[in-house]
């Protein structure tokens, strides 16, 4: 369906990431691993509170003062995102080379300003004669072919009346237009990789329909890789290539979207997918909530809430097991079948 | 017509303040042009002293033979002056500040925001009046002074504007998409919280000219022969109640100048933050 590619464009290993509390140090990421291939669109998926979007955050270096990432490298295109200063971030990363969609398109665009002027201005800074745009009549060229480049993206995300939906204030747009618009904005400068944070969550179904519809075409279209995160399985089975599974932090299952939706291995997927309206008809749910990422529970963190559990999953941390071509799991159960079916990941301890 | 101008005719009493505040900026710009007796403004004549309104005299005339009239003109001037410069300076040091103590929190945050509390919490006048005795009475030290009790006012405007729009979604996305700091706070923070610094500035105008009419009252502020307005008055408290025109027409332009100023903020406010129905 999509090119494989030997080398990831991003490669997230062993990421362990602390917030400073009130009550203690809170391990809101524990080990997590995701890799996404060129062209790829990998869902990351869990309920509220698993660490989804602090995620996103240590990707994109946002993480809120109070918090500290421990342990682990995040490899974007071969480099480590985690030694650059914020400086480089900001000017090369964010926006640039990794940009990003955010949640609730209603609250994503400054109200006082008009859209065309807040597009233009995420390529403006990232610009090819950002620094040399001092003399006029260079910006002014400049603007007029971002200007140009903005138009026909606003085109290809399927916006009517691209040159003066630019003069229009953001509140003039419905929710879905909003994200269009925003999308847009993500694919302005070219990036390789765009990270969408549950970016139809706040949007009525057929708009999402749609909204999934475009990113799709448009990540076939830009060869762009994808990082989609949601709670919603019924979008990641319409939109990903890949799937991660997350809980309260930890990596627990990941793998293509048909053998994880088709064939979930972990107890803690198989649960979420028996939640999902769609999928069965007496809803299931899963008892008991999130742990709170201050006391975690030891050893697998969901041993407390899986009727599978077994005394070992409470003493240590499950290795990660290959269960299948490109499909891994965290779980103890796949742990002792025989060696032809399972193999240790060498670098997971 | 746009709606909010429509909306803003609609406020009688917003459009009278409008009315008076574009009254005084004409008087203030053309001041000179348009008072009838620039020169008798300041020459004495000593036979034509307390003259009560005529023809020649609408306002009458003080005890130095001066047209009232005229220096009542003249005064705005003066009244508007210190008025601009106190506020913009009030401005210029209160928003950067709230911005930063708003928008990065901790210690900082805690330090600039502890300083404007002992501003606020000493008494506006009487720091000014200090003040303005510390530095020997000028009109410039009416002005130092009353910026020094005027900018904590923006600051805690803009603090707490900058803290709800911190944690506000397009900041996030803006910082995400790679915008610096600077940027987020000047270029995308500071334009969401201007209306209530406008609206503050506004009746800042009015609430300084009064506080700059009571300094010239009492000695602190414009000093002889300036045609100040709350200084006249000072000047005609000897002569009343006989000469009653002295101190009365100065007093109405303190009195119409601040109503202007007040009654515009008011209808400011009102369409800028429509909940928000009260005046100070």
């Amino acid at each position: 369906m999509t090119l494989r590619s030997s080398d990831p464009i991003l490669d997230v290993r062993d990421l362990k990431v602390a917030i400073r509390t009130d009550d203690g140090l809170a391990k809101i990421l524990d080990g997590v691993d995701l890799s996404i291939g060129r062209g790829e669109i990998v869902g990351v998926v869990g309920e509220s509170g698993c660490g989804k979007t602090t995620l996103v955050r240590s990707i994109l270096g946002t993480l809120p003062r109070t918090a500290r990432v421990e342990d682990g490298e995040i490899l974007f295109e071969g480099q480590d995102l985690l030694t650059l200063s914020d400086r480089d971030m900001t000017r090369d990363i964010r926006g640039k080379r990794i940009s990003f969609i955010p949640q609730d398109p209603y609250l994503a665009f400054n109200p006082v300003f008009k859209v065309g002027t807040q597009l233009l201005e995420i390529m403006r800074w990232h610009g090819p004669n950002r620094l040399g745009g001092k003399s006029k009549g260079g910006a002014g060229s400049a603007r007029d072919r971002d200007r140009k480049r903005l138009v026909e993206l606003l085109r290809f995300v399927q916006v009517p009346d691209p040159e003066s939906c630019l003069e229009r204030c953001p509140h003039q747009f419905s929710g879905g237009q909003r994200q269009r618009l925003l999308i847009a904005g993500a694919l302005a400068c070219d990036p390789g990789l765009v990270i969408a944070d549950e970016p139809t969550t706040a949007l009525d179904v057929t708009t999402q329909l749609q909204i999934l519809k475009l990113l799709k075409g448009l990540a076939d279209e830009f060869g762009v890789s994808m990082l989609f995160v949601t709670h919603d399985f019924g979008v990641v089975a319409q939109l990903c290539d890949k799937v991660s599974v997350m809980y309260a932090g930890q990596s627990v299952e990941f793998g293509s979207t048909a053998d994880c939706l088709n064939n979930p291995r972990h107890p803690y997927t198989q649960k979420l997918i028996a939640c999902h309206p769609d999928r069965s008809d007496d809803l299931a749910g899963i008892p008991g909530t999130v742990p709170s990422p201050v006391v975690p529970p030891s050893g697998c963190r969901f041993h407390p809430r899986c009727d599978k559990a077994m005394p070992d999953c409470a003493l240590r941390k499950p290795d990660t097991t290959l269960v299948g071509p490109d499909h891994r799991v965290d779980c103890v159960l796949y742990q002792d079948r025989p060696p032809s079916r399972s193999a240790q990941v060498p670098h997971h301890v | 017509m746009p709606l909010i101008v429509r909306k803003f005719l609609k406020d009688v009493p917003a459009t009278i303040g409008l009315a008076i505040v574009a009254f005084a900026m004409i008087l203030f710009i053309f001041g000179e042009v348009l008072a009838p007796n620039p020169l008798d403004a300041f020459e004495s004549h000593i036979g034509q002293r307390l003259q009560p309104p005529s023809w020649e005299y609408p306002f009458g005339t003080d005890n130095l033979g001066r047209d009232i009239f005229s220096r009542v003109i003249l005064g705005a001037r003066i009244s508007l002056t210190v008025a601009l410069m106190v506020v913009t300076a009030s401005i210029l040091i209160g928003v950067p500040l709230g911005l930063i103590a708003g928008y990065f929190g901790g210690w900082l945050s805690e330090g600039i925001m502890r300083v404007t509390d002992i501003f606020l919490a000493v008494p506006q006048l009487i720091l000014a009046l200090a003040l303005a005795q510390l530095l020997s009475p000028s009109l410039e030290s009416a002005m130092l002074a009353l910026t020094l009790t005027y900018w904590p006012f923006f600051t805690r405007i803009v603090y707490a504007e900058t803290r709800r729009l911190r944690t506000a979604l397009f900041v996030d996305a803006l910082q995400c998409l790679g915008a610096g700091r600077m940027r987020i706070i000047f270029m995308h923070i500071l334009p969401n919280a201007a209306s209530p610094i406008i609206v503050r500035a506004t009746i800042g105008m009015g609430f300084t000219i009064l506080t700059a009419a009571v300094l010239g009252f009492l000695g602190m502020g414009a000093t002889p022969p300036e045609p100040d307005w709350g200084l006249a008055i000072a000047e005609s408290r000897r002569y009343l109640p006989e000469a009653w025109w002295f101190s009365t027409f100065p007093g109405l332009a303190i009195f119409i100048a601040v109503l202007g100023f007040n009654l515009l903020g008011d209808g400011l406010r009102d369409i800028v933050d429509p909940r928000l129905r009260r005046s100070r």
